[in-house]
């Protein structure tokens, strides 16, 4: 890529020989473009920094709108609100009973489509969020369902365009994905899954539960 | 959906209210997982040679006094194959290798894991980690599960972190006392750094150093989760 | 595609292209994609020695600099930076595909001979060029990478720094080694 490439020591004949065949052109995919253009399509537009830091909570990501990515953050701040009272449970009571969760996604491979995904996790279950309005159906495949596609499907509030589930999950280490309209794809802010055994991308979820003071 | 509210709340209070014991007993049931029964019924679709090896596994699995969650993740292997449309043979041997990597970790964490513990151990010894990577993680993370830490140095291996530096990034946050919240942190921000083109090992040496330094306090939920500042380039 | 950050397509600048992607004309990635889509796969084919492995590697590369474009700076040119990014790639591929060969660990387990089941695309018969191929493949990864960012690809020592994250000197020592070992095997042993 440089211009003028500086000779530092001068190469043996051939070694020189085989740099010259390994830089013959090598044609890209045919396929790259389209599969590139159509990964990022969903993506919205890359965020910069300053947004992105205070907007950023955990592993929630908002998916940019035509609103305007403020407009979204205090709506998504009015639904997990209102969502705790219907849990019954704050955010940081839950921490203060000595319930400790990681929740861990990591994707592997190309995951286009939505991005936003939260997983939280109450001392009475774990729920999933996902930004993702213009899909059709959502349901989440994992270690805590027998990665049955129809066993778990996320329900989409009309006026947010959340999809949501929650569910009962005890301590442990689970692997998962989301089908999203047929496709299967993990947290799309993560470029590798910890184990990518049957070419298709998870995400890992941990859940501690330390004994509670409750 | 909204209907099953009410009975996952009958089944959350049951969880609650249980014993740890019963807890992990109950995981693979409460949880809705895989079971070994489940797995076989599973397998019986699929060519013979590999429902032999895989029935192979998990009977081994089961003598060899594999806790019920590691049991019940070997068994998830399998039908998640299965549900991936993966080939028979691919899973064969991905269960076989599973199992292997989980009586290594078991050998090396001990009697005394949490749930979840001996899969995260085998998936870290499957990224790369060696025996006694495994061994300094979990006693750094002294009476809290390793799972975490060991789910986070897994991560950032396969972010091309190399090994040794993954171990000594989450052994030193561990040790700090850290608890699940900063190591995930520590995934989220070393991810991002990488993405962004800062050199792996650098990201998890720095990301670690400035965690650990950070003083130990009751959580609090405004900067939970709130995105350490950028590594100056 | 080396050196001039411009082509036949677009006459429009890396940095030009990446502001229009960044204030919303997304579709301007696809010029740049295209633009370093050769050469980018060239070093993965020739680091990773698959072509399949290559071609996913690539992929992501540029998908990961599209969610990274906001950190983008023009102080870096576009494709070193973009190198970056696949430099990182490839060495995860690599790990990943060492980890599904390799052998179960430690004593208690029992060792697993997994299949190997990577297709090796053939894309020279030219004897030559798979000799050159085998002569690369016997370097330690991150001499092959050095020398194949250094004398296939032409980055200068302090593009490959920022790159790799290695010293200069260091770079340089792996250079050196990496283009004595490739003497070696080229010269004597096939003698």
């Amino acid at each position: 890529m440089s211009e003028h490439r500086e000779r530092d020591d001068a190469l043996a004949p051939s070694v020189e020989e085989a740099a010259r065949r390994l830089a013959r052109p090598v044609p890209a995919s045919p396929s790259l473009v389209p599969n590139v253009m159509a990964a990022i399509d969903r993506r919205g537009l890359p965020r910069r920094g300053a947004m992105r830091r205070l907007l950023q909570r955990r592993m929630l990501r908002l998916s940019p709108v035509q609103i305007g990515l403020m407009a979204a953050s205090i709506a998504l701040a009015g639904v997990f609100v209102g969502r705790y009272s219907r849990w019954g449970i704050e955010r940081h009571e839950s921490w203060a009973a000595g319930q400790s969760a990681l929740a861990l996604t990591a994707t592997a491979g190309i995951t286009p489509g939505p991005l936003t995904i939260a997983v939280e996790v109450h001392p009475r279950g774990v729920r999933f969020v996902l930004s993702a309005p213009e899909v059709r159906n959502v349901s989440l495949v994992g270690d805590f369902n027998g990665w049955r596609a129809d066993a778990t499907p996320l329900v989409r509030d009309p006026t947010t365009g959340l999809w949501t589930v929650d569910l009962p999950i005890s301590a442990g280490r689970y692997s998962y994905a989301f089908v999203v309209d047929g496709r299967w794809m993990a947290d799309p802010q993560s470029p590798r899954a910890p184990e990518d055994d049957f070419g298709r991308p998870n995400s890992v979820l941990v859940v501690n539960r330390e004994a509670s003071r409750t | 959906m909204r209907s099953r509210v009410p009975r996952y709340a009958a089944l959350l209070a049951a969880l609650v209210s249980a014993s740890p014991g019963l807890a992990r007993a109950q995981a693979t049931a409460s949880s809705g997982g895989a079971t070994i029964a489940v797995a076989l019924d599973a397998a019986r679709g699929l060519e013979p040679r590999a429902r032999t090896e895989i029935v192979a596994v998990l009977d081994s699995a089961r003598l060899a006094g594999l806790p019920a969650d590691a049991l019940s993740a070997l068994a998830s292997k399998v039908v998640e194959g299965i549900n991936k449309g993966a080939a028979p043979d691919r899973i064969a041997r991905v269960v076989h290798e599973s199992y292997s990597a989980m009586r290594a970790a078991q050998s090396i964490l001990g009697p005394d894991v949490a749930p979840g513990e001996i899969a995260a151990g085998a998936g870290a010894l499957r990224a790369g980690l060696a025996g006694r990577d495994l061994q300094r993680i979990k006693l750094a993370s002294r009476s809290r599960p390793a799972t975490g830490a060991l789910v986070v140095a897994t991560d950032m291996i396969n972010r091309g972190v190399p090994a040794a530096d993954a171990v000594a990034a989450v052994v030193r946050l561990a040790e700090s006392g850290a608890d699940g919240e900063a190591l995930l942190q520590l995934q989220s921000d070393v991810a991002r750094d990488v993405a962004a083109g800062v050199a792996p090992r650098s990201a998890a040496l720095e990301r670690a150093r400035v965690l650990s330094s950070r003083p130990r306090t009751p959580s609090s939920p405004a900067s939970a989760g709130s995105p350490s500042p950028a590594i100056p380039q | 595609m080396t050196g001039a950050a411009r082509d036949a397509v677009t006459s429009e600048s890396d940095a030009r292209l990446v502001e229009r992607v960044l204030s919303g004309e997304t579709h301007a990635y696809a010029a740049l994609v295209s633009r370093y889509a050769a050469q980018c796969t060239r070093y993965a084919d020739r680091v990773l020695r698959d072509r399949t492995d290559a071609e996913d590697a690539v992929q992501e590369t540029f998908i990961s600099a599209y969610d990274a474009l906001a950190h983008y700076s023009e102080q870096a040119r576009f494709g070193a930076w973009l190198f970056t990014i696949l430099i990182n790639q490839c060495r995860r591929n690599a790990q990943q595909r060492n980890r599904r060969e390799r052998l179960a660990v430690s004593d208690h387990a029992a060792l697993l001979d997994a299949p190997d089941d990577r297709t090796v695309v053939q894309l020279e018969r030219d004897e030559q060029m798979e000799h050159v191929r085998d002569a690369l493949a016997r370097l330690e990864p991150l001499l092959r990478e050095a020398f194949l960012l250094r004398h296939v690809e032409g980055f200068d020592y302090e593009e490959m720094r920022i790159m790799t994250g290695a010293g200069v000197s260091a770079l340089k020592m792996r250079v050196k080694r990496a283009c004595e070992a490739l003497r070696v095997h080229l010269e004597v042993i096939n003698e």
